[in-house]
């Protein structure tokens, strides 16, 4: 039972990281790859990219773990591998893999880990287009911009 | 905290800036010094707003106070001590 969790500015091994989470106990391995997209609004984005505010995005990443854990007790391993720096065009941002004796634990977990990391965890992405400065995005998944300014 | 006198001892706090924050403050990082350890989080916003050019985007901002998200309001009363970091969280954008 263990929680891998990084932030790099190297290129994510999608094989690698598979591997970590691997388990003989568990039938299921899920993973999530996030990856760069190239257009925005019409807009062509030539590259994106990313920094973290770092112990703390590790932080939260670890609360997303125990938050997983409470919800899944079978859940065996976890990755959560986030990129920063500058990643190129349909180059994996994030990848995330949980592993589980059957397959249901490992989909769902890994479908909250995604949207749980979108709203919490501290890192920025910038767009750079083509012939232009470029801008910081929003996740809309980031609650203190929804109107009830809920306590996260 | 209920100690009264420490409450308006001048602190220095340092505060992160991040992603757009930090290139409209044009600085990672800074030390900043309150006169009084106790302040509401809405305060300590607008303060480091006025300092540090980001007035266009403290509506959008939150803060993390050693690394744990802090509601802004006027309600958010802050006990800080010497050296706490306050990190300038935009909307966040990961995944």
């Amino acid at each position: 039972m263990k929680n891998h969790l990084l932030l790099t500015h190297e290129k994510l091994d999608v094989g690698a990281i598979n591997n970590l989470v691997t388990a003989g106990s568990c039938g299921a391995i899920s993973l999530f790859v996030g990856t760069t997209r190239d257009n925005f609004e019409d807009k062509k984005v030539v590259s994106l990219e990313y920094e973290a505010y770092e112990p703390m995005a590790i932080k939260e990443m670890e609360s997303i773990c125990g938050q997983l854990r409470q919800n899944w007790s079978d859940i065996v391993n976890i990755a959560i591998f986030h990129r920063l720096g500058l990643v190129p065009v349909s180059e994996a941002s994030v990848v995330i893999a949980v592993s589980s004796p059957h397959r249901k634990t490992a989909l769902d977990a890994v479908s909250m880990a995604i949207e749980e990391l979108k709203k919490r965890v501290p890192i920025w992405k910038k767009e750079k287009y083509e012939g232009d400065e470029g801008s910081w995005k929003e996740n809309k998944e980031c609650q203190w911009l929804s109107k009830e300014k809920d306590v996260i | 905290m209920s100690c009264g006198d420490t409450e308006k001892k001048k602190i220095n706090i340092r505060i992160l800036f991040f992603a757009k924050s930090r290139e409209l403050a044009g600085l990672d990082e800074a030390s900043f010094g309150l006169e009084s350890s106790s302040i509401t989080s809405l305060d300590l916003l607008g303060k480091i707003s006025a300092a540090y050019n980001l007035e266009a985007i403290k509506t959008t901002i939150i803060l993390a106070i050693n690394q744990s998200y802090c509601n802004i309001s006027e309600e958010e009363q802050l006990h800080l001590k010497e050296g706490d970091e306050i990190a300038i969280i935009p909307p966040l954008s990961g995944g």
